[in-house]
């Protein structure tokens, strides 16, 4: 029987530290392991397995949300968890740490999860090379048609290691890290002494990892913003599209109210003034106002010149007395001076009264004017004038005032939206400089 | 394919050739490694233990690469300072043979090209650009590895190196080449970075527990 290329394995071997039993379980891709009792890190690239690194007695021990050998679906692929290790940046002088899952597929290969305070990210390795770009005057990078805006600079320190990688891992170990960000992906580059790698980023709710891998209880809740964190605010075109809808509705209901009121002139006469022409007020013959409650103008017109005059004005229901007091002074005057000829005030005007029930009504009119000196002398002054009651006018005016209240809901969003990219942003340290701030200074030089 | 048979100048078993232009392949039955010349097949040497490698890959796995089948008929296993990776030679059904890496289960097919003008003077080192006919690639990786081991068929006869050194170039758009200098000269391949799914491969190697 010929050779065949044997099934891979689970491979189980004694820490050549403790002694305890150690399993691999990625098929051959481990270089390296942490013995699970003594936490010893072992080079397993070869078939002879040795120590790399006798585990600190005083280490601070992290545990994996995930459990090592918990399986799940990711991307439609089931993936195994193997390893996992703590790592941490300094900035500002104070430690920031993270977990970071690696997951393994014998046939589709490694793909990784982090976590940091409640915010996850699926990580695979990007083989194509991510071409160097800029956002405005922003360090940035090209890949695959999105453009990653240059994040943050660190030296991430993996502090503890649980598992198998592929890849040799070692305690305490400093890489150099740079993070670009285009929510909900980022682009990150490790450099180390011999090669530069890049791993594309994708924020995915904890919730997802949890119905993935089939977790008990329910995932951390994120805390603050995340560098990649979806803005959850979205884009503000749905705001300013209803924006768009209301004021062409509101546009309609004007247009529409404006042809269904009647508008109809239900009394309308000429009359004159003589001031200081005994008794004033008068009252004009009733008519008829149909239908509800519906608005009411009264319309002056007179042909007054450099003079004023005021028209104290009742509308009077016949049958109940109701009566609707109401007053208008009118003035216009003219002339000319050095600037050329000139007017003040409107020969005409109008009073709107709303809500007038239906009905038989009359008005009572008191002119009256100002007795002047010359009207003594040389006889009183007239003025004449016109009253026009139109009934169910349209009004246009308040469509005017509640328009630009529809552009609040869009400002909002806008406003929302821009204040959670300042939040992702404050934390943003392009430099790298803050990783070598002693905390005294914590602003960002962004 | 055309099938050619003999028998193992070391143990008298069965080798087929199943790729007419195989040069060299190994015995299935005592891992002799063998040369075919014009009139036989000749020992040159034996595959001492196949490393405890990865790859979902075998000899007889079948996939397709740019609407083409193809299937592995041997490979080259090296090894490095990060582990190790397999070179499959595939053969197409057109009759063309090509590269299969399989690094980590992180994949990529090549094919031997001549080297563009101009390449020859350059150093390579990480970071530097090369335009390759109006393509430019980034070297990434320099890596010095060791030869540890191959089976199957071989396009040519491979059996005694020791260190090989190799330099990788990617591009934006997933294009990959490799420069092998454990030729002389130095032999160029050039191809691109796949994924698991896109190449559809059939008879794929059994994981326990998978």
């Amino acid at each position: 029987m010929a050779a065949q290329r044997p099934q891979a394995k689970i491979r189980a071997f004694n820490c050549p530290n403790c002694g305890n039993s150690v399993q691999l379980r990625g098929m051959g891709t481990s270089l390296s392991a942490a013995c699970p009792s003594c936490l010893s890190i072992l080079d397993t690239s070869d078939e002879r397995v040795r120590l790399l690194q006798r585990a600190a007695k005083k280490m601070e021990r992290f545990e994996p949300k995930i459990p090592l050998g918990t399986r799940g679906k990711v991307d439609g692929k089931q993936y195994e968890v193997t390893g996992f290790q703590h790592r941490t940046i300094m900035a500002d002088g104070v430690e920031y740490g993270w977990d970071e899952y690696v997951l393994y597929n014998p046939f589709h290969g490694f793909r990784y999860l982090t976590e940091y305070t409640g915010h996850w990210n699926d990580i695979v390795a990007v083989l194509s090379l991510p071409a160097p770009s800029d956002v405005m005057g922003h360090a940035a990078v090209s890949h695959e048609d999105r453009k990653f805006k240059l994040f943050q600079t660190s030296n991430p320190t993996t502090k503890f290691v649980l598992g198998e990688f592929p890849w040799r891992v070692k305690l305490n170990d400093t890489v150099n890290s740079k993070d670009y960000v285009d929510s909900p992906y980022s682009l990150a580059s490790e450099t180390d002494d011999n090669e530069t790698t890049w791993s594309r980023a994708q924020y995915i709710p904890g919730k997802e990892i949890w119905s993935a891998f089939n977790l008990k209880g329910s995932p951390p809740t994120p805390q603050g913003v995340y560098s990649n964190q979806p803005n959850p605010y979205g884009s503000t075109k749905p705001m300013w599209a209803m924006m768009v809808v209301f004021s062409i509705l509101l546009l309609l209901t004007m247009i529409v109210t404006s042809f269904m009121a009647a508008g109809e002139t239900v009394f309308q006469s000429k009359y004159y003034f003589v001031s200081g022409s005994g008794e004033p007020s008068f009252v004009t013959p009733t008519f008829e106002m149909k239908g509800g409650e519906k608005n009411v103008e009264v319309e002056i017109r007179t042909d007054l010149q450099n003079d004023w005059m005021y028209l104290g004005l009742a509308l009077i229901n016949e049958n109940t007395g109701t009566a609707y007091d109401f007053g208008k002074e009118i003035s216009f005057y003219s002339g000319s001076d050095s600037d050329g000829s000139w007017t003040e005030g409107d020969k005409a005007d109008s009073v709107s009264i709303g809500g007038v029930p239906g009905g038989k009504y009359y008005l009572r009119v008191e002119p009256d004017m100002e007795k002047t000196l010359g009207s003594e002398l040389f006889g009183s002054k007239r003025v004449n004038y016109e009253i026009k009651v139109r009934r169910d006018v349209a009004v246009i005016w308040p469509y005017f005032v509640v328009w630009p209240f529809l552009l609040i809901p869009p400002l909002w969003a806008i406003l929302r939206r821009y204040s959670f990219e300042g939040k992702r942003w404050a934390e943003s340290d392009p430099s790298g400089n803050a990783a070598f701030s002693s905390g005294e200074d914590d602003e960002d030089d962004d | 394919m055309s099938q050619t048979n003999s028998n193992c100048p070391n143990c008298g078993g069965p080798i087929v050739f199943r790729w007419a232009q195989s040069v060299q392949t190994t015995c299935p039955y005592c891992s002799s490694i063998l040369v075919r010349t014009d009139v036989d097949i000749e020992k040159v040497g034996e595959v001492s233990s196949y490393p405890a490698d990865p790859s979902p890959i075998m000899i007889g796995t079948e996939g397709i690469f740019e609407n083409k089948a193809f299937v592995a008929i041997g490979r080259i296993c090296y090894k490095y300072e990060n582990g190790g990776w397999n070179e499959w030679h595939i053969v197409f059904n057109t009759g063309e043979s090509a590269w299969l890496s399989d690094a980590q289960l992180q994949y990529a097919v090549t094919k031997v090209t001549p080297f563009p003008p101009g390449f020859d003077n350059i150093t390579l080192n990480v970071g530097t650009v090369v335009d390759a006919n109006g393509v430019f690639y980034t070297v990434t990786t320099v890596t010095n590895a060791r030869y540890r081991a191959v089976e199957g068929e071989l396009p040519f006869q491979f059996w005694d190196k020791t260190d090989c050194r190799f330099v990788d170039l990617r591009t934006p758009d997933a294009r990959f080449m490799t420069v092998d200098f454990s030729e002389k000269p130095p032999l160029l391949f050039v191809g691109k970075t796949v994924t698991f799914d896109e190449l559809k491969l059939k008879n794929l190697r059994q994981f326990e527990g998978w």
